[in-house]
C-alpha cells in the first residue's frame, strides 16, 4: 500500500512540472476525473487509486486524504481566497527531485504532468460549456 | 440468501465464521425469548433528542448482548479523563442516532408533503417515506456502530493486518476484513471508502444469527417490510452510505453521508457531554434537508458518470438527499463546529496522551504474549474500563489472556490518571531556520525538512521506533552524566524512572484527522443542483485551521521530562535536521530547553558533537536542506544533462536528508565546485586522464595542489581519531584518496571500504560528507567514462543517519584520448 505522503508528493510534483505556477484544482471533482482519465499512464502510486460515481459525480476515494497530506506536508498551502484550488509550494527543481525519488525520469514526469494539466483544462472547459448550456 | 451475502461470505470464510460465532452468542438470549415473550415499545429519555420511542423489535434487539456490549464502550474513548462529563457510551449514541433518524424522516416527510401539495409539481411528485423505509433506517441506526471495539478509534491498529510492533499471527481474518472492504467498494457506488468499523458492522448484519433473526416472524411481527435477505442488503447499503448497489436508495444517506443522523447526533452529544459550548444549529440544518430530483436539465455540472446515472433512471429522476441553499449557513456551522471539537476536545493534548497510552497498551500486550488478539478477544463484550483493569492485572477474564508488565504499567497510568507529559513539541512553524539565510531558501528548507519529518513519522511503527531511539539515547545521556559526576541525584532518579516505565512510555504522537470532502448537492434558488462550494468551502477552511494548530508531541512520564526533552531534541536534529524555536518551549512549558551543564560531558563522550550542542543551546536553529544549486555543477555539464545536478542531489539526500549546517554547506559547495573543476581539468586540460598516476600520493598531491590553487584551506596528514587524514579541506570535508594500479571491471569496486575508513575521522571532525577520489587504470579495450558517470553517492553504514560518501572515480593512463575522451 502506498503512503498518502508518497502519493501527495508525486501528484504535486507532476502538477508543478505540467502547470508550473498555476494553482492545482481541489474541488468539483476536476482532479479526480483527470486522474481517472490518466489512470493507465500513471505510476503505481497514483495508478492504483479507486474511483466511484458518488452522489456528486465521479470522485476518487483516496484524493481527499492525498490532498490533506499534501497540505500537511506543506507541498501545497491553504487558505487561499477561493478554496477551489491550492497553491503549490514547490520549486521545479524539487518537483524533479521528487519525481526521480518516485522512480520517474524527469522527462517522463514532465510529460505526465503536462498530460494531467491538459486533462484538467479539458474538464474545466467542458464544465464551463455545460454550465453555459444549462443557463 | 442474497447474492451480495453469498459473495461476501464466500470470499471471507474465516472472518465470517468468527463473526457468526460471536453473533450466535450475542443473539442467543433473544432467540430463546422469541415466541415466548411479548415485547413492548419503549420511550427512552435522551439528552439530545428528548424522548426516543423504540418499536417492540428494537427493544428486543436492544436487550441483547449484541447491543448491550456497547454499554461502557465510550464514545469519546479516554476523553473523560480530561472532560469528566464525557462518559457517554456508544449505546447512548446508538439510541441517539435512532432519535436523529426519526427527526430527519419527520423533516423530510414535511418537505415531501409540501412539494407534492404544490400544483406546479403535480407532474413531478416525490415518493413518500413509508413505514418499511422508516423501520429499516432505524434498524440500520441500531446496527451502524456495532463494528466498534473498546476504546473506539484507539483500537484500530489492532485490527490492521500488520502490527506496528511486528507481532504476527491471526492474520487471515484481518486480511479478509481488508478484502471485504474492497468487495463492498466493488459492489456499491460509495461516497467514500467504508471504515473498518463499518465493514465489521456489515459482517455482523450478514451473519447467520442476524439472518435467522430477521427471517423470524416472531421478531418483527407486523413490522416486516421485506424478506430477510433484502433487509440485510438494505442495512448494508445504509451503513456504508451507498449511492447505488444492492439495497441502496436515496434514503441511505440518512444513516451515512456527510449530513447524516450519525454525525448530527455525535457532534451535538460530544459537545453536550464535554461541556463545550459549541453551537450546532441542528434544527435549522435538518429543516433544510430535501429530497432532490436530479435530472439532466437541472444539474449543469453533472459529469459523465452522473449523466449516465440520470439516463439510466429516465424518465424518472435520480433521487438524492441534499440541502436547500438557504441551509448553507447551518451546514457550514456544523463543519466548522466539528473543527472546533477536534481542536478543543478530540485533539486536546491530555486526551491524545491517554489515547496514545491505550493504543500502545493494546499493541504491547499483543507483543508480550507473542500473539495478536483474536476477533473474539477484541469483541469480548466488556467496557473500556474493564479492559484496562484486565490488562493492569487487577481483574482477570477467562476470555482474554494477557501477560505484559509493560502494558500493565500503561494501564495503571490510565486507571490512576497518571498520564504522560509533553517533553518535546514539533510543528512546522516551530522549525527555526538559520539567521541571515535568504527568505526563499529558508522557507524552502523548512518545507523540505517538515515534509521529511512527516514522512519519517508516518505510521505508528515509525513513531514507536523514534520513541525507542529517544529512550535509548536518554539512558546513554544519564549514564554519561553520572560518570561525569553531573547532577547525580537527578540522574539516579531519571534512571530509575526510565527503568520502571520502559521504552513503551516514550511516545511520539501526531494527531490524525480523517480527510473530508463535500459529497452533497445543494438546490440553488434557480432550481439548479450543484456542489455547494462555490463561494466558501468549509471543509478546506477546516483543514487549514486544523493544520495551523496541529502539533506533534513526544510524551513521557512526568519524572523524566528534562532528559527525554534533550534526547528528543538530539534525535530530531540528527534524523530530520530540525531544531524547534523557543515558541515550542512554551507549548511544553519547559523551564529551560537544555540544561547547559549537561552539554560539555555529552560532547566529550561523543553522545553529540559540539555543533549539535551549539545548535540546540546557543544558536537554536536547524540545519539547511541541500539544494541542487549548492552542488555548483558547471553549466557545461548542465547543458549536456539538465537534470544531472538534481539526480546527484537526490542520491545525496537519501543519506544526508537532515541537511548541513550553514558553515558546512558553504564549504561543501566550494569543495564540490572545486571537484567538478578538477574533473574538467582531468579530462580536458591534459590532466590525469592520459597521464600515469604513480600512486596514491601522486593523486593526493594533484588534488591538494588543485585546492590550494583555488585558495582553499587544505590540511594533509593531520592526526585525528587514531589515524592520519589524507586531505581535510575548508575545515569541513574529508577527502580520502585511493589508487589502483590495474584496470577495474567497474570503477565502483575500487577501495570499496574507503567510506568506512573515512568515517571514524568524519565522526571526530563532525563531517557529514566524505569525498573519495579513486584513481584506476583505464582499460584500453573500453571507452572512457563520461564525466557525469564518474560520480557516485554511497551510504557509509546504516548507522549513519546523516552522512554520505561521494565518490569521484578517475580513470588514468588512457591511450587514445582524442577518440575516447568523455564529454
Amino acid at each position: 500500500m502506498q503512503s498518502r505522503y508518497d502519493r501527495a508528493e508525486l501528484l504535486v510534483a507532476l502538477w508543478k512540472l505540467g502547470a508550473d505556477n498555476e494553482m492545482m484544482p481541489t474541488s468539483h471533482g476536476i482532479l479526480d476525473r483527470a486522474l481517472n482519465a490518466l489512470r493507465s499512464a500513471l505510476p503505481p502510486e497514483l495508478g492504483t487509486l479507486s474511483f466511484s460515481t458518488t452522489g456528486v459525480g465521479l470522485r476518487c476515494h483516496e484524493l481527499p486524504d492525498i490532498l490533506l497530506a499534501a497540505q500537511q506536508a506543506e507541498l501545497t498551502s491553504e487558505p487561499n481566497p477561493t478554496y477551489l484550488s491550492t497553491i503549490v509550494n514547490l520549486r521545479s527543481e524539487r518537483a524533479i527531485e521528487l519525481a526521480i525519488m518516485h522512480g520517474l525520469n524527469p522527462l517522463e514526469a514532465i510529460s505526465l504532468g503536462r498530460d494531467l494539466k491538459k486533462q484538467v483544462d479539458l474538464l474545466k472547459s467542458d464544465m464551463g460549456e455545460m454550465a453555459a448550456v444549462a443557463a | 440468501m442474497s447474492a451480495l451475502r453469498s459473495k461476501i461470505r464466500a470470499a471471507t470464510p474465516t472472518l465470517t465464521a468468527a463473526v457468526d460465532k460471536l453473533c450466535a452468542r450475542w443473539l442467543a438470549p433473544l432467540d430463546k425469548r422469541l415466541g415466548n415473550s411479548e415485547f413492548r415499545p419503549k420511550q427512552i429519555n435522551d439528552a439530545i433528542w428528548g424522548s426516543v420511542e423504540l418499536t417492540p423489535w428494537e427493544v428486543a434487539l436492544l436487550d441483547t448482548p449484541l447491543l448491550q456490549r456497547m454499554r461502557g464502550v465510550r464514545q469519546l474513548g479516554l476523553a473523560q479523563l480530561v472532560f469528566p462529563g464525557a462518559i457517554h457510551d456508544r449505546l447512548e449514541h446508538i439510541v441517539g442516532v435512532v432519535g436523529a433518524v426519526e427527526q430527519m424522516i419527520a423533516t423530510l416527510d414535511r418537505q415531501i408533503a409540501r412539494w407534492n401539495r404544490d400544483p406546479r409539481n403535480s407532474a413531478r411528485q416525490l415518493p413518500g417515506i413509508n413505514e418499511g423505509d422508516r423501520y429499516r433506517l432505524r434498524l440500520a441506526a441500531l446496527f451502524h456502530d456495532l463494528g466498534h471495539g473498546p476504546f473506539s478509534h484507539a483500537i484500530e491498529p489492532v485490527l490492521e493486518v500488520a502490527s506496528p510492533l511486528g507481532t504476527t499471527g491471526d492474520a487471515v481474518w484481518r486480511e479478509e476484513l481488508a478484502q471485504m472492504r474492497l468487495l463492498l467498494q466493488g459492489e456499491y457506488a460509495l461516497n467514500s471508502a467504508p471504515a473498518t468499523s463499518e465493514v465489521i458492522a456489515v459482517a455482523i448484519i450478514l451473519s447467520d444469527a442476524v439472518s435467522q433473526l430477521l427471517g423470524n416472524d416472531n421478531f418483527m411481527e407486523r413490522g416486516r417490510w421485506a424478506a430477510a435477505a433484502k433487509i440485510q442488503e438494505q442495512l448494508t447499503a445504509c451503513i456504508i452510505g451507498a449511492v447505488e448497489g444492492p439495497g441502496a436508495d436515496h434514503l441511505c444517506a440518512i444513516v451515512s453521508s456527510q449530513l447524516d443522523a450519525d454525525r448530527t447526533d455525535y457532534l451535538a452529544r460530544d459537545a453536550h457531554h464535554s461541556g463545550l459550548h459549541i453551537g450546532f444549529d441542528t434544527e435549522r440544518l435538518l429543516s433544510k434537508l430535501e429530497v432532490l430530483q436530479i435530472r439532466a436539465d437541472n444539474t449543469p455540472g453533472a459529469d459523465a458518470g452522473l449523466r449516465e446515472r440520470i439516463a439510466r433512471r429516465a424518465p424518472d429522476p435520480v433521487l438524492q438527499i441534499g440541502i436547500a441553499a438557504s441551509g448553507f449557513g447551518s451546514f457550514e456551522q456544523m463543519l466548522i463546529g466539528r473543527t472546533f471539537l477536534y481542536d478543543r476536545l478530540y485533539h486536546h493534548h491530555k486526551v491524545r496522551a491517554a489515547e496514545a497510552m491505550a493504543q500502545r497498551m493494546m499493541l504491547v500486550s499483543e507483543r508480550d504474549r507473542s500473539a495478536r488478539f483474536s476477533l473474539e478477544e477484541i469483541f469480548l463484550s466488556i467496557g473500556d474500563d474493564t479492559l484496562v483493569r484486565i490488562i493492569a492485572e487487577e481483574v482477570s477474564h477467562s476470555g482474554l489472556a494477557t501477560n505484559s508488565p509493560a502494558a500493565a504499567r500503561l494501564a495503571r497510568g490510565l486507571i490512576d490518571r497518571d498520564l504522560l507529559h509533553r517533553a518535546f513539541a514539533f510543528r512546522s512553524r516551530f522549525i527555526a531556520t538559520p539567521p541571515g539565510l535568504d527568505a526563499d531558501v529558508a522557507e524552502d528548507s523548512r518545507h523540505e525538512q517538515w515534509r521529511r519529518l512527516l514522512k519519517g513519522l508516518d505510521g505508528l511503527g515509525k513513531r514507536y521506533d523514534v520513541g525507542e531511539e529517544i529512550y535509548d539515547l536518554a539512558k546513554r545521556i544519564i549514564a554519561t552524566l553520572k560518570a561525569a559526576d553531573v547532577d547525580v541525584a537527578a540522574m539516579d532518579a531519571y534512571d530509575l524512572a526510565l527503568d520502571q516505565s520502559g521504552p513503551e512510555q516514550i511516545i511520539v504522537d501526531l494527531p490524525i484527522r480523517k480527510a473530508d470532502a463535500i459529497r452533497i448537492l445543494a438546490r440553488y434558488p434557480d432550481g439548479n443542483l450543484k456542489v455547494p462550494e462555490f463561494s466558501f468551502n468549509p471543509v478546506k477552511w477546516a483543514d487549514a485551521y486544523d493544520l495551523q494548530k496541529r502539533t506533534g508531541y513526544v510524551f513521557c512520564p512526568r519524572g523524566v521530562v528534562p532528559v527525554i526533552s534533550l534526547a528528543a531534541r538530539i534525535v530530531f536534529l540528527s534524523r530530520f535536521g530540525v531544531v524547534m524555536g523557543t515558541d515550542a518551549d512554551g507549548v511544553i512549558k519547559a523551564a529551560r530547553a537544555v540544561e547547559p551543564q549537561w552539554l560539555a560531558p555529552l560532547v566529550a563522550a561523543t553522545i553529540m558533537d559540539q555543533e549539535t550542542a551549539d545548535l540546540l543551546d546557543q544558536r537554536r536553529h536547524s540545519l539547511i536542506a541541500v539544494r541542487a544549486d549548492d552542488l555548483c555543477v558547471p553549466s557545461k555539464w548542465i547543458e549536456e544533462d539538465p537534470y544531472f545536478a538534481i539526480k546527484v542531489l537526490t542520491e545525496i539526500k537519501k543519506h544526508v536528508g537532515a541537511g548541513l549546517s550553514a558553515s558546512s554547506l558553504k564549504a561543501f559547495s566550494a569543495i564540490m565546485e572545486a571537484m567538478f573543476a578538477f574533473v574538467d581539468l582531468w579530462y580536458d586540460g591534459g590532466g590525469g586522464l592520459t597521464a600515469e598516476i604513480a600512486d596514491e600520493a601522486d593523486l593526493q598531491e594533484r588534488l591538494g595542489n588543485h585546492f590550494r590553487s583555488r585558495s582553499m584551506k587544505v590540511e594533509e596528514g593531520t592526526a585525528v581519531g587514531g589515524g592520519k587524514l589524507d586531505l581535510y579541506v575548508e575545515e569541513s570535508v574529508l577527502i580520502e584518496n585511493k589508487w589502483q594500479s590495474g584496470t577495474a571491471a567497474t570503477p565502483d569496486v575500487i577501495a570499496p571500504s574507503a567510506g568506512i575508513q573515512g568515517r571514524r575521522y568524519a565522526i571526530s571532525l563532525m563531517s557529514q560528507i566524505i569525498i573519495t577520489a579513486a584513481a584506476y587504470r583505464q582499460d584500453s579495450g573500453k571507452p572512457v567514462s563520461q564525466k557525469t558517470d564518474l560520480i557516485e553517492v554511497r551510504q557509509i553504514t546504516k548507522a549513519d543517519g546523516n552522512r554520505a560518501e561521494i565518490r569521484f572515480n578517475f580513470p588514468y593512463g588512457a591511450k587514445t584520448p582524442s577518440r575516447d575522451k568523455g564529454s
